[in-house]
C-alpha cells in the first residue's frame, strides 16, 4: 500500500514536470486571428494563371503595385507569396517541362536567398537581381505562351 | 436527430467496420492460431523477449511488422496474455501493431513531409515505450501465470490443428469484444450528426486535439486508413497535434479492447494506463504542432476526413434503406468481400465445433501423435522435421513478404493506373455535364484514391515521380476537390466549370506520365 502511494506521487511528480516542460515549448506569442484567417479555397491574392502572377510580379516590382483594398496582405507578404506559387502555376499550364524546371530552379534559388538573409523590406527583395531576372523571363514565356494560345484559338 | 437515421446511420457505419476489418481480423486470428498451436505458450513467452529488457523492442517491431489493425489484435493480445507475457509488453504491442506496417508506413512517406511521418513514428514509440514502462512499474504482478499446451504433432495434423485453431478463435472470446468495439463506432456515429466534424481539426483551433482524443477513442481507423487521413490534414493545413492523437488513439484503442483491458486487468489499472496514454498523446501533440507545421499550405476552412465517423445520413435523407445499401455495396471491394466471406466461414465453422464438439476432442485427436504413423511416415519419404521455432519464424516472415507483395498487387504498375483513371475521367465528364450528383460522389473518391496510388506505384517501382509530374497530380487533385465540393452543394454551373479544369489538368497529368 506504501509502495503503490509512493508510485502514484512518483507518476503525479512526473506528470507535473512533463506538462511544464510542454508548456515551455509553446511559442512565445500567439499569432493574431486574421493571420489564421481561411478561406474557402485560395488566399484572396492567389493570382488563379500564371499569366496574372507573372503581370502582378512585374506590378510589384515596378513599384505601381498596391494591396488591394478588400485584401489585408501586404506587398511583401503578397510578393513572397507569388514567387512560392510560381511552380504550381507553371504546372496548370501548358509549359513544358524544360520551362517548369528553369522557373522552379529559380524560384528554389531566390526563396533559399531570402532564407539565408531574411528582410521584411521588399525594396530588397525586388531590387534583387535574380528576381529582376527571373520577372524579366517570365514575362517572356508568358508572352510568347499567350500568343502561342490566341494562333491556336484563331486558327483552329 | 431522427432515431431512424441514428439507427440506420449507425448500422452504416458499422457495416463499414466490418468490411475494412475483414483482412486484418483474418490475420489476427491465423497469428493467434500460429502463437497457440505452433509456437506454444513457451514459445511465444520467448518470442515477446521473455522478462528481459527486450520485451518491449520485440513488441514493437513485431507490431509493426503484422498487417493487423486495432481489431485483430485483440486475439493475439488474448494468447499473449495466456502465454504469460507481462501486460506492459501486451499493451504496447496492442497499441504498436494497428498504428503501422510496412504497407502504411510506405504509403505515408510518399503523401506526407517523410520528416512528419519519422517524427510521428518516434513520437508513437516513445508513447507505447513509455505506456509500456509505466504499466510493468505501476502493475509489476499483472501478468498470468501460463498453462502449457501439449506440443502439437508436425504434418498434416499441425495444420489441421492450426485451421481449427483459427476457426476456435473466430467463435472466442475475442470476437465478443471485437462485437463491442464495433457497436462502439456505431455509438459514436449515433452521437455525431453528419458532416458535424467538418471543422474540427482546424490548425488555429487549440482544442481540435481534445476533440479528436475524445472521438478517437471510440472510433475505429484501419492503418492504412489513418495514414491516408493523416495526409489529407496535412495537405489541408489541418492541426498537427489532432493529426497525431487521431493516429496513436483512433487507430490504436477502441472500446473493445479497453473492454478487455478491464476484463483481464480491473478498472483501476485501466483508467490509470487511459488516462496516462490521453495525457501523455496530447502532450507530445501539443509540443509538436507548431514545429511540424507545413509552410505555405493555406488552411481548409473545412476537412471531409472525419465524416466517416459521423452518422452518414442527415433529417433530409430519403430512402434509407437504399441508401444504407448503396453505401455498403460501394465500401466492399473485391478483396475484402473475399476476407468477409472467410471471417463468415470461420465463424460459423467455429460455432458448429463448439456444438458437435464441447469437450474438444478434434483438437485432442489432431495433437495427439500416432507414433506408428510418425516412424513409418519418416522411413518412407525421408522427410525433414522442421521444429515449431521454425515453422513459427517462416510463418510470420511469409505474412510479411505476403504484405508487400500485396503491395504490388495493390499499387497496380503506373500505365494500368493511367488507364483507370482515365475511364473514370470519362465517367465523371457525363456526370458533372449532367449534373449526376451521385454519380460524380461515387466517381470522385475512387479517382482520388488512384492519384495516391500513382504516387506509390511509381514510388515502389523505383522511379518516384519527378516534381514537374507531382505538381501535375497536385494540380489535378485540387481540381476534383473544388469538383467534389461544387458537387456537394449541387452547383451545375461550377461543377462544369472545375470539371472541364479537372480534365485538362488530367490530360496534362496523362502527358507528364507517359
Amino acid at each position: 500500500m506504501i509502495g503503490s502511494l509512493s508510485k502514484a506521487r512518483t507518476l503525479t511528480r512526473w506528470l507535473a514536470v512533463f506538462l511544464c516542460c510542454l508548456l515551455g515549448c509553446q511559442p512565445a506569442s500567439d499569432v493574431s486571428e486574421e493571420e489564421h484567417e481561411s478561406h474557402e479555397h485560395f488566399p484572396p491574392h492567389w493570382p488563379h494563371t500564371i499569366f496574372k502572377a507573372s503581370d502582378r510580379l512585374n506590378e510589384l516590382i515596378s513599384s505601381s503595385g498596391s494591396a488591394s483594398p478588400t485584401d489585408p496582405t501586404t506587398p511583401y507578404q503578397e510578393f513572397v507569396d507569388l514567387v512560392g506559387w510560381l511552380p504550381i502555376l507553371a504546372a496548370d499550364s501548358d509549359l513544358d517541362r524544360a520551362t517548369f524546371d528553369r522557373i522552379d530552379a529559380a524560384c528554389i534559388e531566390v526563396q533559399s536567398k531570402w532564407q539565408s538573409s531574411p528582410t521584411q523590406d521588399i525594396q530588397i527583395l525586388t531590387n534583387d537581381p535574380k528576381v529582376r531576372e527571373l520577372n524579366t523571363w517570365l514575362a517572356d514565356i508568358c508572352r510568347q505562351e499567350q500568343d502561342r494560345i490566341q494562333k491556336l484559338f484563331s486558327n483552329p | 436527430m431522427d432515431i431512424s437515421v441514428m439507427l440506420w446511420g449507425s448500422l452504416v457505419r458499422m457495416g463499414q467496420t466490418l468490411i475494412a476489418a475483414g483482412p486484418t481480423l483474418l490475420v489476427g486470428w491465423l497469428v493467434a492460431a500460429i502463437f497457440e498451436r505452433i509456437l506454444g505458450r513457451d514459445g511465444t513467452y520467448r518470442l515477446f523477449g521473455g522478462s528481459s529488457w527486450r520485451q518491449l523492442p520485440q513488441a514493437w517491431l513485431l507490431g509493426m511488422l503484422l498487417p493487423v489493425c486495432s481489431l485483430g489484435v485483440i486475439p493475439v493480445m488474448i494468447q499473449m496474455r495466456r502465454s504469460g507475457i507481462s501486460g506492459g509488453t501486451i499493451l504496447a504491442f496492442g497499441l504498436t501493431a494497428p498504428l503501422f506496417n510496412p504497407i502504411s508506413v510506405m504509403y505515408g512517406l510518399t503523401l506526407s513531409d517523410p520528416i512528419a511521418i519519422f517524427v510521428f513514428c518516434m513520437g508513437s514509440l516513445t508513447v507505447i515505450t513509455v505506456m509500456g514502462l509505466l504499466w510493468d512499474w505501476l502493475f509489476p504482478s499483472s501478468s498470468m501465470t501460463s498453462e502449457p499446451l501439449p506440443a502439437t504433432p508436425y504434418g498434416i495434423r499441425r495444420v489441421g490443428a492450426v485451421a481449427l485453431s483459427m476457426c476456435q478463435q473466430a467463435f472466442s472470446v475475442s470476437t465478443v469484444y471485437i462485437a463491442i468495439a464495433v457497436a462502439g463506432v456505431g455509438l459514436l456515429s449515433m452521437t455525431l450528426p453528419s458532416g458535424c466534424l467538418q471543422r474540427a481539426a482546424g490548425q488555429s483551433d487549440p482544442l481540435a486535439p481534445v476533440t479528436m482524443a475524445g472521438i478517437s477513442t471510440l472510433a475505429y481507423i484501419t492503418p492504412m486508413m489513418a495514414i491516408v487521413q493523416i495526409a489529407s490534414m496535412f495537405q489541408h493545413g489541418n492541426s498537427i497535434a489532432a493529426s497525431f492523437t487521431l493516429l496513436v488513439l483512433g487507430a490504436g484503442v477502441n472500446l473493445g479492447m479497453l473492454v478487455w483491458i478491464v476484463r483481464n486487468y480491473r478498472w483501476r489499472p485501466t483508467l490509470i494506463w487511459l488516462a496516462c496514454l490521453v495525457l501523455l498523446v496530447l502532450g507530445l501533440s501539443y509540443g509538436m504542432d507548431s514545429p511540424l507545421k507545413p509552410k505555405g499550405i493555406e488552411e481548409a476552412d473545412h476537412t471531409h476526413a472525419f465524416d466517416v465517423y459521423c452518422n452518414p445520413f442527415s433529417s433530409e435523407t430519403t430512402g434509407l434503406v437504399q441508401s444504407s445499401v448503396r453505401i455498403l455495396k460501394e465500401s466492399l471491394h473485391p478483396e475484402e468481400s473475399v476476407a468477409l466471406s472467410v471471417c463468415v466461414l470461420l465463424l460459423a465453422a467455429g460455432a458448429l465445433v463448439v456444438w458437435l464438439d464441447p469437450t474438444n476432442r478434434c483438437m485432442t485427436a489432431l495433437i495427439t501423435p500416432s507414433t506408428k504413423q510418425v516412424v513409418l511416415h519418416e522411413a518412407r519419404l525421408k522427410d525433414i522435421v522442421l521444429p515449431n521455432s521454425v515453422i513459427a519464424v517462416v510463418t510470420l516472415i511469409g505474412l510479411v513478404l505476403a504484405s508487400v507483395a500485396a503491395c504490388f498487387l495493390y499499387y497496380p504498375p503506373v500505365s494500368e493506373i493511367r488507364q483507370e483513371m482515365n475511364a473514370i475521367e470519362a465517367e465523371m465528364v457525363g456526370a458533372y455535364n449532367q449534373g449526376d450528383w451521385e454519380k460524380l460522389e461515387y466517381w470522385i473518391p475512387i479517382q482520388e484514391d488512384w492519384s495516391n496510388k500513382l504516387v506509390v506505384s511509381a514510388y515502389l517501382r523505383g522511379r518516384p515521380l519527378d516534381r514537374f509530374t507531382k505538381l501535375k497530380l497536385q494540380v489535378y487533385m485540387k481540381k476534383l476537390e473544388l469538383l467534389e465540393h461544387a458537387a456537394e452543394d449541387q452547383e451545375l454551373e461550377e461543377a462544369r466549370e472545375y470539371g472541364r479544369a479537372g480534365a485538362t489538368a488530367f490530360q496534362r497529368l496523362k502527358k507528364a506520365t507517359e
